[in-house]
């Protein structure tokens, strides 16, 4: 009997496969990242980067140990609007030729279901800030075309861009931006 | 209302009111200019004109500063407070000197294109190169304050000469916000206003300018330019031909005709604003290269 619970206890051992996180890389085609900014106190008024890319590793057996590298292509902001995006590419706000992504970049993650709590650095305009924002795992499945793993984050939060020193034109352009982004990514 | 909050009154009223302040300031520390020749100085009046608005548009920058126009704060005011001790020193020292300061505040303002677009060599020379133009402004600049009997009998400024500046930098101000920087326009503005100030004062009192505010006026004028040209979308042309303007203020000579003078500089005035209308009125060069939705197919 014993040698049965040791052989039992040794095979469960040798059977059980440590967890692996998986790293994926975000597709920047099927990502959207958008940002929501309020225009004279009236209307939200929203814009995108085109350029979104990064990696994200996941253990869905370990949800904590998840991270988040992402960066965003500042001088690829789209507003509809050739002139206004020269405005926000210009040192009044983005000063993309000077500081040409904004990047964040996860220290630690608390997992609470499908929703993951990420503490990290955001680095806008030249300035690091930690933050902390909810990620909600959106899915997975395998892509039919290439049997790659994909997965599939949804996350909103809201910064002052004046923590990040764009303090032109506080008041007429509201002070907090939000940022809304979906992030597609396949595993590598 | 929002106009006069966010455009007359921090670039407009705020740095005349600084540069009054600033001129008033030094006369009382350095003297009515009896023993020195020239007057006061107008680096300190342009200094805080420039510094005051930069801080009612933005607010105070942050230290140790990050961002180009950041940096530049603290160049002017450090530029404003060094032109009492260059105006000590002999012409070619002093140019010496302000080459020595404002070549690394070149390669530190232009620290975005250094680190993420130029190669090593491309950055030599791009930053020895603009050091060697803001001597030859700093040198244009001092010939241009340049009085005769300026010891015993400094000359009345006359209405034009009193203007020449300030319309000179209004024009650099309204090309840097056609350029897509209304930020950069409006601390132009300010510097315009500022010189407007002195220019006026000078016209109703004595001369203010000196040899000496020429780092002040390289770094907040040719710094405005050069941020506009490398960060924003002032063309080549445009930023080449203001500049051009700055350099050729040293052909005026004081008591020389108001037609001379306008000889020399309308042509370059008139082509830079055609520049800067075909700046203004032409599509801008769309970004490219995003939204390839075609690699998955999906």
């Amino acid at each position: 009997m014993n040698r049965l619970i040791a052989f039992a206890a040794l095979a469960a051992l040798l059977l059980a496969s440590p967890a692996i996180a998986t790293t994926y890389s975000i597709d920047g085609s099927h990502s959207s990242a958008i940002f929501k900014i309020k225009h004279l106190d009236v209307a939200y008024f929203y814009g995108a980067f085109k350029g979104v890319s990064g990696k994200i590793t996941y253990d869905e057996a370990n949800p904590s140990a998840a991270s988040i590298d992402l960066t965003l292509d500042a001088e690829s902001v789209d507003s509809r609007n050739e002139n206004r995006d020269t405005h926000i590419k210009s040192p009044d706000f983005l000063n993309a030729k000077q500081f040409p992504t904004i990047t964040f970049k996860s220290k630690s993650v608390s997992a609470q279901g499908d929703d993951l709590r990420v503490t990290g650095t955001l680095t806008l305009h030249g300035v690091s800030k930690d933050i902390t924002v909810t990620a909600t795992k959106t899915g997975a499945g395998t892509n039919p075309r290439n049997q790659k793993q994909m997965i599939g984050f949804h996350s909103e939060f809201t910064v002052e861009r004046s923590d990040f020193d764009m303090n032109f034109m506080v008041g007429p352009l509201s002070d907090e931006v939000t940022f809304i982004l979906s992030l597609e990514a396949a595993a590598e | 209302m929002l106009i006069l909050e966010s455009v007359i009154l921090p670039g407009v009223v705020v740095p005349a009111a600084a540069a009054l302040i600033g001129l008033l300031t030094a006369r009382m520390l350095l003297g009515r200019g009896a023993a020195r020749p020239g007057g006061p100085g107008g680096a300190l009046p342009l200094g805080l004109a420039f510094l005051a608005a930069y801080v009612a548009i933005s607010g105070w920058p942050r230290w140790l500063p990050v961002e180009a126009t950041q940096r530049l704060f603290y160049f002017v005011a450090i530029a404003a407070l060094l032109a009492a001790p260059l105006a000590r020193l002999g012409r070619g020292v002093r140019l010496a000197a302000m080459f020595a300061f404002a070549t690394p505040a070149t390669a530190l303002l232009l620290q975005g294109q250094i680190q993420h677009r130029w190669s090593i060599a491309q950055s030599v020379l791009w930053v020895a190169g603009l050091g060697a133009l803001g001597v030859v402004l700093a040198a244009a600049w001092a010939q241009s304050t340049i009085r005769p009997f300026q010891t015993s009998h400094p000359t009345t400024t006359t209405w034009h000469d009193a203007l020449l500046r300030p319309a000179l930098i209004g024009c650099a101000a309204l090309a840097l916000g056609l350029s897509g920087s209304a930020l950069l326009g409006q601390l132009m503005g300010a510097v315009a206003v500022g010189a407007l100030v002195i220019g006026v004062a000078e016209w109703f009192s004595r001369p203010i300018w000196l040899p000496s505010d020429a780092l002040v006026w390289q770094l907040a004028v040719g710094g405005l330019v050069m941020l506009g040209f490398f960060y924003s979308e002032l063309g080549a042309l445009p930023a080449i031909l203001l500049v051009l303007s700055l350099i050729l203020l040293a052909a005026q000579h004081q008591g020389s005709a108001p037609p001379r003078k306008l000889l020399i500089l309308l042509p370059a005035l008139v082509a830079a604003g055609l520049i800067v209308y075909g700046v203004a009125t032409a599509p801008p060069d769309p970004y490219a290269g995003y939204g390839d939705y075609g690699a998955s197919g999906l």
